[in-house]
């Protein structure tokens, strides 16, 4: 039964997380989609996401 | 009955078999995850994806129609055979494609089709430049938001879950990656389902059957989402292979992450009027979880075809659908 219910605090918890971290993710594309879709999205995405994968190739590296 | 009546009917028809084989053709994306982890079976898993491809035809708007039908190429040069060839060029390609189990997109092969027609009929002015570079910025824009959303939230889950036993986080993920395939399948829906909208809608208002304001009639939103389901329920499982997997070993948590990420950028896409593929996206995300644990963990190989696939994707059906429309303009 205590399982269970940790179980289920868990999943909401996660839901809550989850969401709270996709939504200001996409707030942000959404202004950076104001300012226009190509000047300045497209660069950004990109540039943050081959940040991303730099930090995760050091920290994977050799793993 | 009238034969071009006719024509026109039987036109729609081939845009909802179109759709019912983009939800075949992409049944994969939906189901491939929860499949893999094996939170539920194949049988179950196209049912329930189905089910919300259907759902999604309530109350997600129809932005990406809208954009489909007015915004790719001049309105003023469509007619019956341009509607036509550019749904064969994406057929054909779709066909090739699934043959050979690469996830490529569908939306992006009609988008080609469109293209590819309209050039083959009035040149490349019929073209509406900025429609086409939007949809163009998010070819990359989706896989890569769907790869960055996916490797936060797989990393705060990793982070999060640490000290938690393996049994109470396949428990917990098991019940999530229930919700986050119900939102991706929702996704799904609504903006492929609104790409054939947007065409059955264009070629009727191109042909004098819609009055004077373009709109998409309820009967052409319920029938296109009616085939999409349906096409999802009869599966494609050579892509469920490819993208469940072939990229990387996914458990239930990191089907959560990418399903949910990819869920939340083809909802964030379809709000705001872009057509994406729902399979760019759903891979950008598979690849996000999969690089947080080794990016050996990854196989690129697989990766890269998909990239090379992609890119072919809209010079190739354009291809098709311009030899297409120029056979069809003899008749």
């Amino acid at each position: 039964m205590r399982k269970v219910l940790r179980e289920a605090i868990l999943t909401v918890m996660t839901a809550a997380l989850a969401a709270a971290i996709l939504l200001p993710t996409f707030l942000i594309l959404k202004l950076l989609i104001e300012v226009g879709v190509y000047e300045a999205a497209l660069p950004a995405v990109v540039g943050f996401g081959m940040l991303l994968a730099y930090l995760l190739r050091r920290e994977t590296a050799g793993g | 009955m009238d034969s071009g009546l006719l024509f026109i009917g039987f036109i729609v028809a081939v845009a909802l078999l179109f759709d019912f084989f983009n939800g075949f053709h992409d049944a994969a994306n939906s189901v491939a995850t929860v499949v893999s982890t094996r939170v539920l079976s194949p049988g179950q898993a196209v049912v329930w994806a189905a089910f919300f491809n259907f759902v999604a035809a309530f109350g997600l708007g129809v932005h990406v129609a809208n954009t489909i039908g007015k915004g790719v190429i001049e309105t003023a040069i469509i007619d019956e055979r341009l509607i036509l060839s550019a749904l064969i060029g994406a057929i054909v390609w779709d066909v090739i494609t699934w043959r050979y189990g690469l996830p490529t997109s569908s939306s992006h092969a009609l988008i080609g089709g469109l293209v590819g027609a309209a050039i083959a009929k009035a040149g490349t002015d019929a073209v509406i430049g900025a429609g086409l570079r939007n949809i163009s910025a998010f070819i990359v824009i989706s896989p890569m938001v769907g790869f960055i959303a996916a490797t936060l939230l797989a990393l705060a889950i990793l982070h999060i879950y640490s000290r938690q036993a393996p049994s109470t986080v396949q428990g917990v993920f098991r019940r999530l990656q229930l919700l986050s395939a119900a939102v991706y399948s929702l996704g799904h829906g609504t903006n492929d389902a609104q790409k054939t909208m947007g065409v059955i809608a264009i070629l009727l208002f191109s042909t004098g059957h819609m009055g004077g304001e373009f709109h998409v009639p309820i009967w052409v939103i319920l029938s296109a989402h009616a085939s999409i389901a349906l096409g999802t329920l009869f599966g494609g499982w050579r892509i469920v292979r490819t993208m469940g997997l072939g990229i990387t070993k996914l458990e239930p948590q990191d089907g959560f992450a990418a399903e949910a990420a990819s869920a939340a950028a083809i909802l964030f896409a379809t709000q705001v009027g872009i057509p994406v593929s729902t399979t760019h996206t759903i891979a950008g995300g598979i690849i996000g979880v999969g690089s947080i644990k080794r990016l050996s963990a990854v196989r690129w190989g697989v990766a890269i075809n998909m990239v090379i696939v992609w890119i072919l994707t809209i010079p190739a059906s354009g291809l098709v659908a311009g030899l297409a429309y120029l056979v069809a303009r003899e008749f």
